[in-house]
C-alpha cells in the first residue's frame, strides 16, 4: 500500500545521474520507519551528509539521542547513549549491533536527492520509481523544490520510509573525518 | 520548594490533561513541535503531536502504541513496568518516579520551582531531568541527554481534574496502516 497521494509521485524525468560534481551535501532531520520481516522500527533522525562524511543521529520522539553513527573514508564509528564507542565496516552492521535494527544506508544519500548511482545498472519504472541495487525507490519532493519530502524504499526484506521535516543543501567537503575519531577515548 | 510541590502533585493528581510545546536544542539546530496530552494514573497516557506533523503515542496499560501519519505505520511495544523516560511515562506513574529517580530541590527561576531527578540506574536515556512547578501547577520539564541535546517541554492549559474516560486511552490502528511490533 502506498502512503503517497498518486498525483504527487515523481515523474520519470525527476531522476538524474549522480555525477561526482552534481552531488551536494545536505543537513536534514525527520522521521523514519523501517519494516523488517514483520518487525517495525520508528525513530526520529538528524542526518548530515558532507559527501565523504555522513553522520546520522537516531533519536526518540522526545529528541534525546539513542546513538550517533558516522561513516567516513576510514569506515564507520558510533557512540551510544552510555558513551560507549563502537566501530564496524558498515552502518548496517553497526545499527543492528547498537540500536537493534538494521539501517540500510548504502546509496541512500544519493537516492534521497533524486540521483541514481552512476556506473551501476538502473531502471526507471513507468510509475516514476527507480530500480537499482535490488531496491525500488519512490521519491516525493517538497512542493516546488527538488529537496526530498517523503522517500520510500523496498526490497525483498525491507520497507523503509523517510519523512524529511527539515532539509538544506550544504557544500560537500572532501577532507573531513568523523568528529568521533577525535574524541579522547 | 519544588520537591514538596511534586510530592503533593503526586499524591493528589490522578488525571491531568493539557497542551505542550516541545523544543529540542542540539548543537546545530533547535526543533519545535507541539501537541496535546492526557494522563490517567496509573499508567494511561496519550501524547499527541499536532504541529508540524501528526503523531500519536498512547499507553493503554499494556502496550505503548506509536502512530505516525506521514509514515503510515504503527509500532507497538510492551508497556512494561520499568518506567520509560518520557514525560508521559514519568507523570503517569506515581510511585515509579520516586523508585527510579533520586529527587532533590533545584532552586527556582522566574517564578518556577524546580525538582532535579537523577536516574538511579544509568540505562535511562537521560543524564538528568528537571520538573518545574509554577505554584501548584506543572509548568515544564527539561530533559538532558548525554549527547548534549536539551529537550524543554512547556505545559499550558493544564487541567488537573479532567473528565477522562478509559476509551481515550484505547488505540485502534487506522485501516490500511502497517501495525508492527517494535
Amino acid at each position: 500500500c502506498s502512503s503517497m497521494a498518486p498525483e504527487k509521485i515523481t515523474t520519470t524525468s525527476d531522476w538524474q545521474a549522480g555525477h561526482e560534481q552534481t552531488l551536494s551535501g545536505f543537513d536534514s532531520s525527520g522521521r523514519l520507519a523501517i519494516k523488517d520481516q514483520g518487525k517495525g522500527t520508528y525513530a526520529n533522525f538528524s542526518w548530515q551528509n558532507l559527501g565523504l562524511v555522513q553522520t546520522i543521529e537516531v533519536k526518540t520522539p522526545l529528541g534525546n539521542s539513542v546513538g550517533v553513527l558516522c561513516q567516513d573514508s576510514d569506515g564507520v564509528i558510533a557512540e551510544d547513549s552510555k558513551g560507549q564507542v563502537f566501530s564496524a565496516s558498515s552502518i548496517e552492521e553497526l545499527s543492528q549491533r547498537m540500536l537493534g535494527f538494521v539501517l540500510p544506508f548504502d546509496h541512500l544519500n544519493q537516492w534521497v536527492q533524486g540521483y541514481w548511482i552512476e556506473n551501476e545498472p538502473y531502471q526507471l519504472l513507468p510509475d516514476g520509481k527507480l530500480k537499482q541495487s535490488g531496491w525500488i525507490i519512490q521519491r516525493q519532493p517538497q512542493i516546488n523544490s527538488r529537496s526530498p519530502h517523503i522517500v520510500e524504499l523496498n526490497n525483498a526484506r525491507f520497507d523503509i520510509r523517510l519523512v524529511f521535516d527539515e532539509y538544506t543543501d550544504t557544500p560537500s567537503q572532501s577532507s573531513a573525518k568523523c568528529e568521533l575519531r577525535h574524541k579522547p577515548s | 520548594g519544588g520537591l514538596e510541590t511534586l510530592q503533593k502533585f503526586n499524591a493528589d493528581t490522578d488525571g491531568i490533561s493539557g497542551q505542550f510545546s516541545q523544543s529540542v536544542k542540539s548543537k546545530k539546530r533547535t526543533q519545535t513541535t507541539a501537541g496535546t496530552f492526557a494522563i490517567q494514573r496509573p499508567g494511561l497516557f496519550r501524547w499527541e503531536y499536532t504541529q508540524p506533523y501528526k503523531q500519536i503515542i498512547v499507553g493503554d496499560g499494556n502496550t505503548v502504541w506509536l502512530y505516525d501519519q506521514d509514515l503510515a505505520q504503527v509500532t507497538k511495544r510492551a508497556q512494561n513496568q520499568t518506567i520509560g523516560d518520557s514525560p508521559a511515562a514519568i507523570l503517569s506513574n506515581k510511585t515509579a518516579l520516586n523508585a527510579n529517580y533520586s529527587l532533590s530541590d533545584d532552586g527556582s527561576s522566574n517564578g518556577i520551582d524546580y525538582v532535579r531527578a537523577l536516574p538511579k540506574r544509568s540505562n535511562t536515556g537521560y543524564q538528568n531531568i528537571r520538573i518545574g512547578f509554577k505554584g501548584e501547577n506543572l509548568a515544564n520539564m527539561q530533559l538532558k541527554d548525554s549527547f548534549g541535546n536539551l529537550t524543554t517541554i512547556t505545559f499550558s492549559k493544564i487541567n488537573t481534574h479532567p473528565q477522562l474516560n478509559r476509551a481515550q486511552f484505547k488505540f485502534t490502528p487506522p485501516k490500511g496502516v502497517d501495525v508492527l511490533t517494535q
